[in-house]
């Protein structure tokens, strides 16, 4: 079952991607986006998915099967919606003359940029090495941090009660008190417990192996989409940036609130999923003006993450890039103005 | 205010302690700065404030402040694309030294090594931040004592164990119920409920310590309330916990199995199974008490 909820967790994230980045943006090879852009935005549509069954359940006092049910019918209506959003989108893209002049050109193009050099096949193969030797240590669950975490117990609480934070996951006791609000809509133990009960897996399986290195993998995809954004037309450099990354997270573990510590201790934290995937492909999303998904980071944080009343990180990153373009700009035109009102006096 | 701003510089400090990264950031940082031509200026020019945002302490509270007291100052760092900048710093770096010194393989390898010295000197090299081997080794142990319990059991498990025991219980399985959790010794975990304990569950937590370390089952507990005031139940503000005590009171809470290591002496195990009015078992190194609730 293990091998189905892998093979899920790669199919749903870029089904569910491509089609909703085919309703934001139309035609994605002419838009620039790519097999990263699809599974990171499928990604956040699952997040999204779970935060809207888990609030469902919570809200409506529902029992957690009945929130698995409701996460279930919700991911296979969208699937099929993302599927036909893409075939209704191809047959128009086929019916659309200057698209297709444009999707050949950038087709020939790419035929002719698809030749590797050695040096991109070498630096590209180390990059697979890398990750591929994190991936297994991951998956390995032999060095998991959970200090500072309960979402082990809390998955356990919800499959052991079928209730959604009814107990306190310290104890196993009914809440007297219950817990914050703010905390209560986070839906990631939930989701977590869904894959449980609906793969039939232990607990400790999914949150401490499956998902953290699940999450590895986002997270370079992630960072290979900033790298497309920083070097867009040298292959090479892409490869030695996303080595060089990869060095660094494996080396960056010597504190907690690292990206590489998250990554490779505790990956199924909300705070992980954050730091090493959501911010980086935020940070290049607004990079390359693709604001509407960098939205969607934004809300994915806040239904994952505590923050300040929705105001995360992301919010930080995209708002702080934003800024600075707007006085860059501002600034240029000052300039192109001075100097077009010098030219005129001379 | 005050105690955020010390906070945040304090931060700073822990934060360039463990590893170098900081320093990486900055030398990369001023490796831009002297740069003639860069093309992802508006990247760069976005890292370096939010660097500087985050290590000057006034700006570095008021991002705290944002980010919630439920985070360290540590996590501010998150608004910096530490390993991205020193990533492309990097790959610009090396890039532009191989084509400058196109003609000797020497020089080439020379740049590389000592760029990737500087990558893996200013990481972890070797040091832990927990001990992952130590902490999997308990948790394998506690497991496999928590199922021989729970194949034992005939009904609901409520366990009170030492606390190696119940820190994997519920991690292990959900359907066991504790008098007290994690949260009693790690106070970060306080954060995420408005749940506390009361007087018994804190003894009770205190005299299972007290036998783990000592062997003894009596222990001192100074009970002082949260304002530093003695409280009114009790006479003296340092109170003796006694096995036959505490044996009661699990009873009372509902706990129908007892855990203990197997250190206690014969006379102290007499004490307690005539508490109980069980006998003992043994179990992987415990004592093992069933007690009938009904």
């Amino acid at each position: 079952m293990a091998l189905v909820l892998w093979l899920l967790m790669a199919l749903v994230p870029f089904v569910l991607g491509k089609g909703v980045l085919r309703i934001l943006y139309g035609n994605q090879p002419t838009q620039k986006l790519g097999l990263a852009d699809s599974m990171l935005t499928g990604g956040i549509v699952v997040i999204g998915l779970a935060e809207a069954a888990h609030l469902g359940a919570c809200l409506l006092g529902r029992s957690f099967s009945d929130c698995v049910k409701l996460l279930g019918i919700g991911v296979v209506v969208c699937l099929l919606a993302a599927v036909v959003v893409q075939l209704i989108g191809s047959h128009r893209d086929k019916k659309n003359p200057v698209l297709q002049r444009e999707m050949q050109r950038k087709h020939v193009k790419r035929q002719l940029t698809v030749n590797y050099t050695k040096a991109q096949v070498i630096v590209y193969v180390i990059f697979g090495i890398i990750v591929l030797v994190q991936f297994l240590t991951v998956v390995a669950a032999q060095s998991v941090y959970l200090g500072g975490d309960m979402t082990l117990e809390t998955v356990n609480s919800f499959l052991a009660t079928d209730t959604i934070y009814q107990v306190n996951p310290m104890t196993g006791k009914p809440y007297s008190l219950g817990i914050p609000m703010r905390l209560k809509i986070l839906c990631l133990p939930t989701f977590y417990a869904i894959l449980c009960q609906s793969f039939g897996l232990e607990a400790a399986t999914v949150v401490l192996s499956i998902v953290p290195a699940f999450v590895l993998l986002l997270s370079y995809l992630a960072f290979s989409a900033v790298a497309g954004v920083l070097f867009p037309e040298d292959a090479f450099k892409r490869g030695l940036f996303l080595v060089l990354t990869a060095l660094l997270v494996g080396v960056g573990d010597y504190m907690v609130g690292m990206d590489g510590f998250g990554l490779m201790h505790s990956g199924f934290r909300g705070v992980t999923i954050r730091g090493a995937v959501l911010i980086p492909y935020a940070l290049g999303l607004v990079l390359r003006r693709r604001y509407k998904l960098a939205v969607l980071c934004i809300l994915a944080e806040a239904c994952i993450v505590w923050t300040l009343y929705g105001m995360g990180a992301c919010l930080v990153v995209v708002t702080g890039v934003l800024l600075i373009r707007f006085v860059i700009e501002w600034l240029e035109k000052r300039k192109g103005r001075k100097e077009g009102a010098i030219c005129k006096n001379s | 205010m005050q105690e955020l701003l010390i906070n945040a510089w304090h931060g700073w400090l822990r934060y360039t302690d463990g590893g170098k990264f900081a320093a990486l950031l900055l030398l990369v940082l001023l490796f831009f700065f002297f740069k003639k031509k860069e093309k992802n200026r508006l990247f760069v020019l976005y890292t370096a404030i939010m660097t500087v945002l985050c290590i000057f302490p006034v700006s570095a509270a008021v991002l705290m402040m944002y980010q919630t007291r439920f985070y360290d100052y540590e996590w501010i760092w998150n608004y910096v694309p530490v390993v991205v900048m020193i990533a492309y710093g990097g790959a610009i770096i090396l890039t532009d030294c191989w084509e400058r010194y196109k003609g000797s393989a020497g020089k080439r390898i020379g740049i590389t090594a000592a760029v990737l010295a500087l990558v893996f000197l200013s990481g972890s090299m070797g040091q832990k931040v927990f001990d992952a081997e130590e902490e999997l080794q308990q948790r394998k142990q506690s497991r496999e004592v928590l199922t021989a319990l729970s194949n034992l059991a005939e009904e609901e498990l409520c366990l009170w164990a030492p606390q190696e025991i119940m820190a994997e219980a519920r991690a292990f399985d959900g359907g066991i119920v504790l008098p007290y959790g994690r949260n009693m010794w790690e106070a970060s975990l306080g954060a995420y409920s408005y749940e506390t304990y009361g007087k018994t569950e804190q003894k009770l937590y205190a005299w299972m310590c007290n036998l783990e370390e000592t062997g003894t089952i009596e222990c001192i507990w100074d009970d002082y309330s949260d304002e530093g005031i003695l409280d009114a139940e009790e006479q003296s503000p340092v109170t003796l916990i006694t096995g036959r005590w505490c044996m009661e009171a699990a009873k009372e809470i509902g706990v129908n199995c007892i855990l203990l290591p197997d250190t206690v002496q014969e006379p102290d195990l007499k004490v307690l199974k005539a508490a109980l009015g069980v006998e003992a078992e043994q179990l992987a190194g415990y004592y093992l008490f069933w007690i009938d609730t009904d």
